[in-house]
This record gives structure tokens, C-alpha cells and sequence, in this order.
């Protein structure tokens, strides 16, 4: 089964302010984004389990004009803290590669 | 609108300090902006510079594109103004930054007014705030309580465009802005020439990045937003680069966690609507709102949590790689023994160890933990109560670590490579963030002050 790094064109990952992380998927068209949203959508606990935080706290939003897909969720912990590993949440993406995509 | 031609032009750079392609500004001036913005900050690299007070950007790099910037507007007779100044945008970093302007202008005998907008809270207000259940938290972060605004060292609140507008209104030239909301260093200029709020508000949070809203980030290219009646377009100025429908509705988008309700101090920039058309290399926008709201300010606090001391040291050994868990666990043990021993409270230090290589960047969540990694960096991080504990704990990090034997015959050896001397790091205090909040306002430049400088 295909994954998300190859259906998709950009998969990335940023701090949206200190309290969350956003994910961005992008595809080439309508039909690779309508088959990684069923993917997303199809087992949140999985999908927060990759993320760290729980499926009652995700968000997604579908961005038509960019063939695209938003996650947002809370950060794990109260973020930029002593522990911090990745301030920027630049490459909190990772876990999401290999999610398969039917 | 109030300009001559009808249109309102807004020239706007990435982040001071970044650099910039300086042809591209000279074509950007060519279209005789009615602004030339930028911003200075961010919270994404942590409460640090909040909490320091420090200037996150090299003054040597700030100081070169300021002057580029001041020089341009001047010469074409357009504001100039600088959000999040100096990275936090508290008050030492507005000082620093603006005593970086005052020597640019000095040096270019330039006559200009100058306003200093602060950002740093009144702390009676806050607390006030507190009482009347007017702060609530963003995400995870806890109820704000008094004991949370007493522990802060530093709380700025983020404002939005009408105090800046007050400094522009105030006749100031330069406006160099405590801490502050991206677009709206945009926005003011835009809504005092009489643009509508949705077209001012959208056309400012498409190019508050600068070059990101570009095809090549790495060129450094401007981007200028001209606002007409009913649509706005977005445009690069250098010679070559390109703005998309792609790059421009994503630059607008990033950064928040609801991509269509951008919220601002005076209400929500709603894109929902938005329509994006590519013409040549712009872009036009037309479609979005703005939906008014009852005022609030964000509000970011930073506390003390310790001091840091580090020690940095690469493994190389397959036969302690595959037995790192152990290796750790039994290191920190020896740790704590230490601490003991030099009469430390365990409750005055937390040991963190990094194994770059490994899990140092997902933690708990990496997948991929199944293989012995070929090396690691591993670094033994402590935060203590002071520096001098974290010191103590971190200079013996190193023969403790290098001797420790866990597959036997490291005898007179040891499992560390060291590639600085010293190897240990004393890294100073670390903040972390005490206030993440919003605060309901009556007037949203309640918080705020300008003070006019003479130049």
C-alpha cells in the first residue's frame, strides 16, 4: 500500500504559537488529497497516536484551492519548556511518512 | 480611498536580521509604496529572549537591513514600521533596536520622528484581568493565576493595529513596535489611507512573511500589496522571482491552527471565501472578511525555570549502542549518587539526557527505535537551581559516563569522544513560558504606549 510521503507532495510541520503544532499535506490534485483525508480520517486514535496527542484534540481542515490538508492539535506538553526537543516543531512531521494511504 | 491614485502600495520584508535582496527593494521603492514594513520577531524559538531580554538577531545583520529600510523610505517619503522589535518585543530589545535606528540616522543625517510603541504589561492590569476572569489559556496551558504573572520576569501583550496607528497618527516617520501581531504592522497604514478592514487585514497577513509568499524563499525578494477598490494583488519586486496562488494563500494560512479565522486583537480575518487568481507573476485576492470582535490581546510571559550546564560527547561503540537504554539508566543513577554525595536536593536539579541519533528529536513518539544506531550525540543536559549546581553536576558528567562499564574492558579506555575543549557548557538561565494567554480588553491599545523620540 502506498504511503503518505509518496502520495502526497509536501508534508511539513510548524508551531502554531507555543500551544500548537500544525501539520500541512499537500497533493497534486483533488483526488490524492480526497484519498489521504479518508486515510487521516479513517482511525484518529491512530493518527493522534503518532502525533503524541489525543484524537479528541485534533483538528483537520480541508483547503480546496491548495489541494490540502491542515492538522492541528495541542502540544503535548506546555511547549518551549526546559525538556523541549524541537521549538519550532519543524520536523514533528516525521511519525506522519509512513501512514499508509489505500 | 485616500491616496491620489486610488491604490494603497505596501512593501513588505521578511524578518530583520534575515537579510534581504537589497535590488529587489530598490524595485520595490520604484513602485512608491505607502509603507515599507517588516517584522523583527517570534515566540516559535522559545521564552528565552522574552525572558533575557536579549536581541535574538545579530546587531551587525539588524543594523544593515534597518538602514537599507529607513534610507528607502525616506527617500520616498513613506513610513517605515518594525514589528516585534528586537524578538520578544519587550522593552530592553525595543531600547537596543532603537538605538541602533537613532545611530543609522545619525550616521545618514536623516530627520525623522521616531515612536516607540511598548508592549510590556502593566502587571496591576494583569492582575486585575486575573480577578475579573478576563484572561483564558490558549491549548494546553493551565488558568493564568496571580502567581503565574508574580513568577514572570518579562509579559508583553501583542497588539494589533491600533496602536501603531496611534504612532503613525502621532506623525511618526519610523515605528518601531514592542511586541506585535505580524499583519498588523500592515494593516494600520493601510486602514488610516481608507482601506476597507477585510482587504487591508487579508492583504497584510499574505505578506507579512515577505519572501515566503514567493516561489524562492532563498532570494530574498519583497513582496509588494497593492489594495484597490475591491481586490488586492501580491506581487514580488526582484527581477525573476514569482508569487502562486499556492504560495501566496499558503503564506496566510500558516502558522495558525484554524487556516480560515485569523485572529486579531480588534477581530477575525476570515479567508474562507477567499478567491486567489494568478496573473503573471501576482496574485490576486479578492473574497475574504473581517469580522469585528469585542477586543483581546495575546498576552506571552516568561519565568525563570534554572540555570543550564551541558555536556556534549559522541559514542561510538556498537557493543554500548545496543545497551544504551542500560547505559542511561545506570549513568543517571551514578548521577544522582554524585549530587548527593556534594549535599545537592534532588529537588534542585532534573538531568535530561539527548541521544542525538536515536529519539532526541520525537522522543516517545519516535518509530524508528528498533536499530542500534552507528553513533550517537549524546548530550547530558542539567537544569539547576543555580548555575553553579548545574555546573557541579555536568563536570562530573564526563568521567562518570566515559568509565562506565557496562559491557566490561572499558578499563583504563573510555565510551566518550570528546570534540570540545572544555566539554562542558554553561549555558545560563532558561525561561520558560509562565503566561500564554489571552486577556479581554476594553480598548485594544489599552495596553500600549507610545512614546515620541527626538532623532
Amino acid at each position: 500500500m502506498a504511503t503518505l510521503v509518496e502520495v502526497a507532495r509536501i508534508v511539513k510541520s510548524a508551531n502554531a504559537g507555543a500551544a500548537w503544532l500544525t501539520f500541512d499535506i499537500e497533493c497534486d490534485d483533488a483526488q490524492a488529497l480526497a484519498r489521504v483525508s479518508a486515510a487521516l480520517r479513517s482511525d484518529l486514535d491512530a493518527l493522534a497516536a503518532r502525533l503524541g496527542g489525543a484524537a479528541a484534540h485534533i483538528s483537520l481542515f480541508e483547503i480546496g484551492a491548495l489541494n490540502s490538508i491542515k492538522i492541528s492539535v495541542p502540544r503535548r506538553h506546555p511547549a518551549c519548556g526546559q525538556d523541549e526537543r524541537d521549538f519550532d516543531g519543524l520536523q514533528q512531521f516525521i511519525p506522519l511518512l509512513d501512514l499508509e494511504v489505500p | 480611498m485616500t491616496t491620489v491614485d486610488g491604490e494603497i502600495r505596501l512593501l513588505a520584508n521578511c524578518v530583520v536580521g534575515l537579510g534581504f535582496s537589497a535590488a529587489g527593494f530598490r524595485r520595490g521603492l520604484e513602485r512608491h509604496p505607502h509603507l515599507v514594513g517588516c517584522d523583527a520577531g517570534s515566540a516559535d524559538f522559545g521564552p528565552g529572549f522574552l525572558g533575557t531580554g536579549r536581541d535574538s538577531k545579530s546587531p551587525i545583520s539588524v543594523r544593515r537591513d534597518l538602514r537599507i529600510m529607513i534610507e528607502g523610505a525616506h527617500e520616498v517619503g513613506c513610513p517605515v514600521v518594525i514589528g516585534s522589535c528586537g524578538g520578544a518585543g519587550a522593552r530592553s530589545q525595543l531600547l537596543g533596536t532603537a538605538d541602533i535606528v537613532q545611530d543609522i540616522l545619525r550616521a545618514r543625517g536623516i530627520k525623522a520622528n521616531v515612536a516607540l510603541v511598548h508592549a510590556d504589561l502593566d502587571r496591576s492590569l494583569l492582575h486585575t484581568a486575573v480577578d475579573e476572569g478576563r484572561t483564558r489559556p490558549l491549548g494546553m496551558f493551565p488558568d493564568l493565576t496571580h502567581d503565574d504573572v508574580e513568577a514572570s520576569v518579562n509579559i508583553v501583550a501583542m497588539m494589533g493595529a491600533g496602536p501603531i496607528t496611534k504612532a503613525l497618527d502621532a506623525g511618526a516617520d519610523i515605528v518601531l513596535a514592542g511586541r506585535c501581531a505580524d499583519p498588523a504592522i500592515y494593516a494600520a497604514q493601510a486602514m488610516r489611507l481608507g482601506a476597507p478592514a477585510h482587504l487591508a487585514w487579508h492583504a497584510s497577513k499574505c505578506i507579512d512573511k515577505g519572501y515566503l509568499a514567493t516561489t524562492e524563499p532563498s532570494a530574498g525578494s519583497l513582496v509588494l500589496a497593492t489594495i484597490r477598490a475591491d481586490h488586492f494583488d501580491v506581487e514580488p519586486t526582484k527581477e525573476g522571482a514569482r508569487c502562486t496562488v499556492a504560495t501566496v494563500a499558503r503564506t496566510a494560512m500558516y502558522e495558525n491552527a484554524d487556516p480560515f479565522l485569523i485572529r486579531q486583537p480588534s477581530g477575525d480575518i476570515d479567508v474562507t471565501e477567499a478567491r486567489y487568481e494568478q496573473i503573471g507573476d501576482a496574485v490576486r485576492v479578492r473574497g475574504s472578511a473581517f469580522r469585528p470582535a469585542s477586543p483581546s490581546v495575546k498576552l506571552e510571559g516568561a519565568r525563570l525555570a534554572g540555570y543550564r550546564s551541558i555536556l556534549l560527547v559522541g559514542m561510538r561503540d556498537p557493543r554500548v549502542l545496543a545497551r544504551l537504554d542500560e547505559f542511561l539508566e545506570r549513568y543517571e543513577g551514578l548521577l544522582h549518587r554524585i549530587a548527593r554525595s556534594l549535599d545537592i536536593a534532588q529537588g534542585d536539579y532534573r538531568i535530561l539526557f539527548r541521544s542525538f541519533g536515536r529519539n532526541a528529536v520525537l522522543g516517545d513518539i519516535e518509530p524508528a527505535v528498533d536499530h542500534v544506531p552507528n553513533e550517537i550525540g549524546l548530550v547530558v543536559d542539567v537544569v539547576a537551581r543555580t548555575q553553579e549546581i548545574a555546573g557541579a553536576i555536568v563536570g562530573r558528567a564526563a568521567p562518570t559516563g566515559s568509565r562506565l562499564d557496562v559491557v566490561g574492558g572499558v578499563g583504563s579506555g573510555g565510551n566518550f569522544a570528546y570534540p570540545f575543549s572544555p566539554s562542558s557548557m554553561h549555558l545560563g538561565p532558561v525561561h520558560e513560558w509562565s503566561v500564554w494567554h489571552v486577556m479581554d480588553v476594553r480598548d485594544e491599545s489599552e495596553p500600549f504606549s507610545v512614546e515620541l523620540v527626538e532623532a
